[in-house]
């Protein structure tokens, strides 16, 4: 499989502080690849460096075969790199149709073919029944499967989905489970930061954990839980929390 | 040489009420977050309290000067309460909106009350200019520099070293967490707004020797108010202060170089190039 | 798809039982974003021709005033389309209003240029200021309260050029030599004016209508709403930003000539002055933000009562003024979304009322 993501030696400091220390990260077409970590950890500001937020004070990032460091977020999303926000970001006075619309329109020019695109992608993610609502009224899982559905409307590459399941009910984590295994078989790469272990386990083929800004173990989902360094700097913790 | 020297006493002296006024710029916004449009307006008020007493009660303006200061810490903690409170935690754009509807109000207000005409007061005794050698210091602007300083001093005491002042600085970091220490924080505002007001108001209250007063007389302040506050950094007192001493003498010298009416000029392109360079300001945290 | 049609039309159908609330939504509920319903396009047409037919019916001081409601409304929504639709809150607007009063004035009093022509160039020089404006203020990216002080100055300096430059005319001002002639951009009488301003009101409002409806408007709508999301989804919020500013300011340049061809006098204070800028701002504040017919609902209110109370209050000077911030003081306090808003809202209680009932 082709590598659609290489980052390499990725550092972003904020006046001293370092929040992500030299992190190389390289994603297959077609993964699913989980990062984890502590809170603080820097998996945010990683998004942001990648995706083009804030740019990396160091390192570069390659995608789909370009260089994309010096790109911005909104020629990234052009170029097929799509993501979610760990805090949900809606249109609020918008209705759900046109949310998704405005990702639509990353890839089509008339109103008609977006609002096509658009209802296509509200029905996907399961939310044809909110279509018409306006999206400050939803849910909070409603914003977040929007927010999916907006970012995948965007037609992208590469989906970096950033806790989508955090607040979730136990229901609707697994229909949100359920939701990113759909995006993967529509031929979507995805990495995800996320809290919520038991559905990291289903869902990634890998998984990189990040601790203070530095990458300390990247594998299989099964060797990260057995992982010493990983259990003792987040995993007890937070197996003991969720218990 | 002398003109020099001249135009720098001027400047500093000058710029001490500017400071003044931008101080409660600085402060409103410090704590509330509120970019307080009709501090020209109030500082209109000042000089018309200032110029009433005068009037009706025969006070001159330096003796009027605590009665001045409780009226507009009146106003402002009223104006708050009754206005901005409610619309605390609301987009921004409204609490802007308000505070010029209201300028707008207090300005015409001033008008139907008291006409256009330009109306003045002369202190007994401070008509006369200091002279020193070929050098002159108007009197009434020495005096207001030399009140400048204390009311300034008088108001880092209340901040740094009361528990108001704790209560104060708390809100304008993390009202939330305020809230959460016990603060009671609209009341917390409301004295804020209050000191803020009190600023304007002073600051009008000793312009009044030096300058005519007339329904819109604050207004020529106002924007300049807002360029010192964002120079030296929104919410930074030492900042207004700073700046406001900076664009006294920035303003004096212009005025000295380039003639009176292009001094505004130079006053708003520092603003706009503080905007595009650091809008924290000179004395602002970074982000 | 086709199900969830249907679900949506049962939605429609069970709200509509309601009487007072449908009439309500389908006056409402399209302006914002939709289409026209049927009762907004009989509405609109019989205001139309009620303005059309006001120089026959009306004496010369009502005309004036029909024709400051339009104008007035005119300016207001090329403030919303920049303000209101793409949330850059201008403070300065008299700026690129002034602009183009004074290059069609000045070209046609001191160098004979026509100024239908000084109109056009009037276009040119304010949208050139609004890019130079707008690239300072948004590549640094100047929001919020920043933002609106930004435009403030902008517009003070602005003012204090004109007023202080001899070439300019300084303070004294322009006087526009009265001719009548439409080659001179003046329309013959005030019936001429009312029918251009009316002109002038509807292409804007059709324009941000229809543009409301394009990938272009939602794109403005979406960098107002989140601009980092709007990045995230691939918009360029600079570009769009631009275009609104440039766009408004061109079309605030018409506004500005306008007002210059039918008053004959401009004076820096006039043009450029604070009061300027508000009054494209009140009546998007009373109608509503963004929406599409707001700034023409804001205007017809706040123009006719500031008229009334100048008269009715004529000794005692500013109280129009006065009354005029308290309303707008009032609004922000009690209908922030305007009276569009709050037809809306009482829509939706309505509708709740109907289904609680039921």
């Amino acid at each position: 499989m082709a590598t659609l993501l290489k980052a390499v030696n990725i550092t972003k400091r904020f006046a001293g502080l370092t929040a992500v220390d030299s992190v190389n990260l390289e994603i297959k077409e077609g993964e699913i690849v989980g990062l984890i970590g502590p809170n603080g950890a820097g998996k945010t500001t990683f998004f942001n460096s990648i995706t083009g937020f804030y740019p990396a004070t160091f390192g570069s990032v390659e995608f789909d075969g370009h260089n994309i460091t010096k790109k911005t977020t909104f020629q990234n999303c052009k170029a097929g790199m799509a993501r979610t926000f760990q805090i949900v970001q809606p249109f609020g006075q918008l209705t759900s149709l046109e949310n998704v619309m405005v990702g639509a329109f990353n890839r089509v020019e008339s109103y008609a073919e977006a609002e096509k695109v658009a209802r296509e992608m509200i029905k996907f993610v399961g939310l044809e029944e909110k279509m018409n609502a306006i999206v400050a009224d939803l849910t909070i899982g409603d914003q977040r499967k929007l927010e999916m559905a907006r970012a995948l409307a965007t037609k992208p590459k590469l989906l970096l989905l950033d806790e989508v399941m955090a607040g979730l009910t136990p229901t609707e984590i697994e229909e949100c489970v359920e939701l990113v295994l759909k995006i993967r078989k529509s031929g979507v790469t995805i990495l995800m930061i996320e809290h919520i272990m038991a559905a990291l386990m289903k869902l990634s083929d890998r998984v990189i954990v990040l601790d203070h800004g530095k990458l300390i173990a990247e594998g299989k989902p099964q060797e990260i839980t057995q992982n010493e360094r990983v259990i003792e700097s987040y995993l007890g913790r937070a197996y003991k929390k969720e218990a | 040489m002398n003109a020099f020297f001249q135009a720098s006493i001027d400047g500093v002296l000058m710029g001490g009420v500017y400071a003044l006024a931008a101080l409660g710029i600085s402060l409103i916004f410090g704590v509330m977050k509120i970019t307080n449009f009709a501090h020209g307006a109030l500082i209109t008020v000042g000089m018309y309290v200032t110029f009433e007493l005068y009037v009706l009660l025969g006070i001159t303006p330096y003796v009027a000067l605590p009665l001045v200061m409780v009226t507009m810490f009146v106003i402002g903690y009223l104006v708050q309460k009754v206005f901005l409170n409610p619309l605390m935690g609301v987009a921004g754009h409204n609490q802007l909106l308000l505070t010029q509807g209201l300028a707008i109000v207090i300005e015409n207000a001033i008008l139907v009350m008291f006409s256009a005409n330009y109306q003045s007061v002369s202190v007994p005794g401070f008509e006369t200019a200091i002279r020193l050698g070929s050098i002159t210091i108007n009197k009434p602007k020495l005096v207001a520099f030399l009140f400048v300083a204390i009311i300034a001093a008088g108001i880092y005491v209340l901040l740094e070293k009361t528990d108001l002042g704790r209560a104060i600085r708390a809100t304008s970091v993390q009202p939330e967490g305020a809230t959460l220490m016990g603060i009671v924080v609209p009341r917390i505002n409301q004295i804020a707004f209050g000191l803020g007001i009190v600023c304007a108001g002073v600051a009008g209250a000793l312009l009044t020797p030096t300058q005519y007063i007339y329904p819109t007389s604050g207004n020529t302040y106002s924007l300049k108010c807002f360029v010192i506050a964002v120079f030296g950094g929104l919410g930074n007192i030492w900042g207004a202060i700073l700046a406001g001493l900076i664009i006294g003498v920035v303003e004096s010298f212009s005025a000295l170089w380039l003639g009176g009416s292009w001094s505004e000029l130079i006053v708003y392109m520092i603003f706009i190039l503080t905007l595009i360079i650091k809008p924290t300001g000179l004395l602002g945290k970074k982000g | 798809m086709s199900t969830a049609r249907i679900q949506e039309a049962n939605g429609h159908a069970a709200e509509e039982t309601n009487f007072l609330g449908s009439f309500l939504k389908k006056v409402t509920i399209s302006t914002s974003n939709g289409k026209l319903t049927l009762p907004q396009i009989i509405i609109i047409g019989v205001i139309s021709v009620f303005i059309l037919l006001t120089p026959q019916m009306l004496s010369n001081y009502r005309l004036n005033l029909v024709i400051s409601i339009l104008t007035t409304a005119y300016f207001a929504q090329c403030w919303n389309l920049m303000s209101g639709y793409t949330g850059q809150f201008s403070f300065g607007h008299a700026a690129f209003y002034g602009i183009g009063a004074y290059t069609s004035s000045i070209l046609f009093v001191d160098f004979g240029i026509n100024p239908w022509i000084g109109l056009i160039c009037g276009m040119m020089v304010s949208g050139i200021v609004a890019a130079l404006i707008g690239y300072l203020s948004f590549h640094y990216n100047l929001k919020g309260d920043y933002f609106a002080l930004a435009t403030m100055a902008f517009c003070e300096i602005f003012r204090v050029i004109f007023k202080n430059t001899k070439a300019l005319h300084a303070a004294s001002g322009v006087s526009i030599p009265f001719s009548k002639k439409f080659a001179l951009m003046q329309f013959g009488s005030k019936a001429g004016f009312l029918y251009v301003a009316f002109i002038m009101l509807t292409m804007i409002t059709f324009g941000l209508y229809k543009i409301r409806r394009t990938k272009m408007g939602l794109y403005f709508v979406a960098v107002r709403e989140n601009e980092d999301a709007a990045r995230a989804l691939g918009i360029n919020a600079f570009k769009y930003k631009m275009i609104a500013l440039i766009a408004s300011a061109m079309l605030s340049a018409v506004g500005g000539t306008f007002y210059a061809q039918y008053y004959l006098y401009i004076d820096p204070t006039i043009c450029f002055g604070n009061t300027v800028s508000i009054s494209a701002i009140t009546p998007c504040i009373i109608g509503g933000v963004g929406t599409v017919f707001g700034p023409i609902i804001g205007a017809a209110i706040i123009k006719p009562i500031s008229e009334i109370t100048n008269s009715a209050l004529s000794n005692f000077v500013g109280m129009n003024m006065v009354v005029y911030g308290l309303i707008l003081v009032i609004v922000i306090m009690v209908m922030p979304k305007g009276v569009i808003g709050l037809v809306q809202e009482l829509r939706v209680k309505m509708g709740k009322k109907k289904k609680t009932e039921g």
